[in-house]
């Protein structure tokens, strides 16, 4: 079987893997989701109406019937409706989604900028300014919460000097300033990343013979060294495109920002199974969808540095 | 492994702090005094009080006890699912090792906060199951690299040999693979540790399913967060906490910022 067989394979049996996950999960719950729903309008718990709401929502047959059901309707398009909105599951999440995905695509790439920068500055000069900068970035990412960040932010910036509105109806000032504390936190690891790699091409013989004959270390790094670190970047941040996912929902929920987490707390706080499934399986769906990517860019790269 | 002047001081003062914290003086974290609110620290009251009376340097105290607990959780459990797991996966490559690393790629697909958010809502969040969530979520990593690690540890000369002269597979992965991965595993647990941490603080802040009676640091920077201003020491002092312990673990096990030092 050709490599591509194999990773479609792969990714295939992740997706129905998830499926079980997605399905059984919600499941365990110890409330149940029509409890919920009688509450919400004020209905008594009767037997009878949650007989009635269980036969609407499907919930009164068997599990294995109900996977099924669910699943040949979700590879269909058709994800289902939840159980307290009554809101057309796959429609909202994809309305939500352009809001998470600006922030985590755009933090995540901004960290990814900022890294490559910083730890170039901070390789040129030995113990110079930008390699302590990189040092008290990559401890202050590591240690402090970015809940705080945020809190500390909405204060300055809305409170205090009232720069900026957060909870209006526009919402791009929390998006905006959620992607800067997302880059910032994600720069603080892949800095790291940055620095080991362009040290290892630094300590090469070929640059330091090129170094000898009066090219300089700023130039000789750049042209040669970009391949390698930005391969190491790549593959380091392809891993953390699972982190944005979940690390947004913090500040989603800080920021008021309708995306797709938020509406996932709401959700698990009504135990809406629907929508719990239909999350899990988009976010397995855009992991794909980054391996994709990434790894294309891998293969470009390595083909770029071998023509060099 | 050398750590400078400064890092020293810092990991002193840390530890120093989570010390005072755990051996403080303190009474229930419930006890409200609506008489006392918004107290300065004094000596009756070290630390200050919150919004309900509460003694903060009872709440700090209770807070840190939570912290450590999940820390403890966590750890073990990523630890020992992760290692024991990533090394007979490595060792025995059959059917059942490669279903191993393809449910540990699941794991780790699925977002560590997100798993965290769904089970502790299952579960209740506590210390424990909040550790227990974290830590199975971390043992997604371990299984990974020690599988491969272990790999390529088997292939050496030496091992064959070791297998050729009759020695069980038990003695093999004892005696002598475990001793070239400890190395990775340390560092894993550094790298890990501080998330840990944050995680844990961001799961209270958000509170599914927490008791917001507790004092955990995240519940009480959620409370405390509308009197940055008015009253900052409710906002600081949690903060600190966090800092120090995730600072702690950083600048001790994380050989990558060591590297970077």
């Amino acid at each position: 079987m050709t490599n591509l067989g194999k990773i479609f394979l792969r990714w295939l049996g992740l997706f129905w893997a998830v499926s079980v996950v997605a399905f059984l999960l919600p499941r365990l719950m110890p409330d149940y989701p029509v409890h919920y729903y009688l509450q919400q309008y004020q209905l008594p718990v009767t037997p009878e109406n949650i007989q009635i709401v269980e036969e609407q929502w499907g919930l009164n047959r068997s599990l294995f019937v109900q996977y099924g059901h669910w699943l040949g309707r979700f590879i269909q398009g058709d994800w289902g409706r939840a159980y307290m909105t009554g809101l057309d599951v796959r429609t909202e999440l994809f309305r939500r989604l352009p809001y998470s995905l600006l922030m985590a695509c755009g933090g995540l790439l901004l960290g990814g900028l900022w890294a490559y920068v910083l730890g170039f500055l901070a390789v040129l000069q030995e113990n110079g300014f930008w390699g302590k900068v990189s040092r008290v970035h990559t401890l202050l990412a590591s240690t402090f919460p970015s809940l705080i960040s945020g809190v500390l932010l909405i204060y300055l910036l809305s409170n205090r000097w009232k720069l900026l509105s957060f909870y209006g109806e526009h919402k791009l000032p929390g998006i905006l300033i959620s992607s800067l504390l997302i880059a910032f936190y994600q720069s603080g690891h892949l800095t790291r990343i940055v620095i080991r790699h362009l040290e290892e091409v630094k300590a090469q013989a070929y640059i330091q013979t090129m170094q000898t004959r009066g090219f300089s270390l700023k130039t000789v790094l750049w042209k040669y060294g970009y391949h390698y670190t930005m391969y190491g970047l790549l593959s380091a941040m392809l891993p953390q495109f699972s982190w944005v996912i979940g690390g947004t929902s913090i500040l989603e929920y800080t920021f008021a920002i309708p995306g797709i987490s938020a509406f996932l707390i709401d959700s698990i706080s009504h135990r809406d199974y629907v929508v719990i499934q239909g999350y899990l399986m988009l976010t397995i769906a855009w992991m794909f969808g980054m391996h994709v990517i990434v790894e294309g860019l891998l293969v470009s790269l390595q083909q770029e540095e071998a023509a060099l | 492994m050398t750590l400078t002047t400064k890092e020293r001081i810092a990991v002193g003062l840390s530890v120093l702090f989570i010390v005072f914290l755990l051996f403080a003086p303190g009474n229930s974290p419930r006890q409200v005094d609506m008489l006392a609110t918004l107290r300065a620290p004094s000596a009756e009251h070290w630390l200050g009080t919150d919004h309900l009376g509460r003694d903060l340097l009872t709440l700090m105290k209770h807070g840190c006890i939570r912290t450590l607990l999940m820390l403890f959780s966590a750890s073990v459990t990523g630890l020992i699912i992760g290692v024991s797991l990533g090394l007979l996966a490595g060792y025995f490559d059959c059917w059942w090792s490669r279903g191993l690393v393809f449910m540990a790629e699941i794991v780790l697909t699925i977002p560590t906060f997100i798993l965290a958010l769904i089970i502790t809502a299952l579960l209740g969040l506590t210390p424990v199951s909040a550790g227990f969530v974290l830590g199975f979520s971390s043992s997604g990593h371990y299984i990974v690299q020690i599988s491969q690690l272990v790999k390529e540890v088997k292939e050496r000369p030496y091992i064959e040999l070791l297998h050729k002269t009759g020695i069980s597979h038990r003695r093999i992965i004892f005696r002598h693979v475990w001793v070239n991965i400890l190395p990775v595993i340390l560092t894993s647990f550094g790298n890990q540790v501080s998330n840990y941490v944050l995680d844990y603080a961001g799961l209270t802040f958000i509170g599914l399913g927490t008791d917001p009676t507790q004092a955990d640091w995240g519940t009480m920077l959620y409370q405390y967060r509308l009197y940055l201003f008015d009253a900052p020491w409710l906002v600081i002092l949690p903060c600190l906490g966090i800092f120090c312990i995730a600072l702690v673990f950083h600048i001790l096990f994380d050989r990558s910022y060591q590297s970077l030092a």
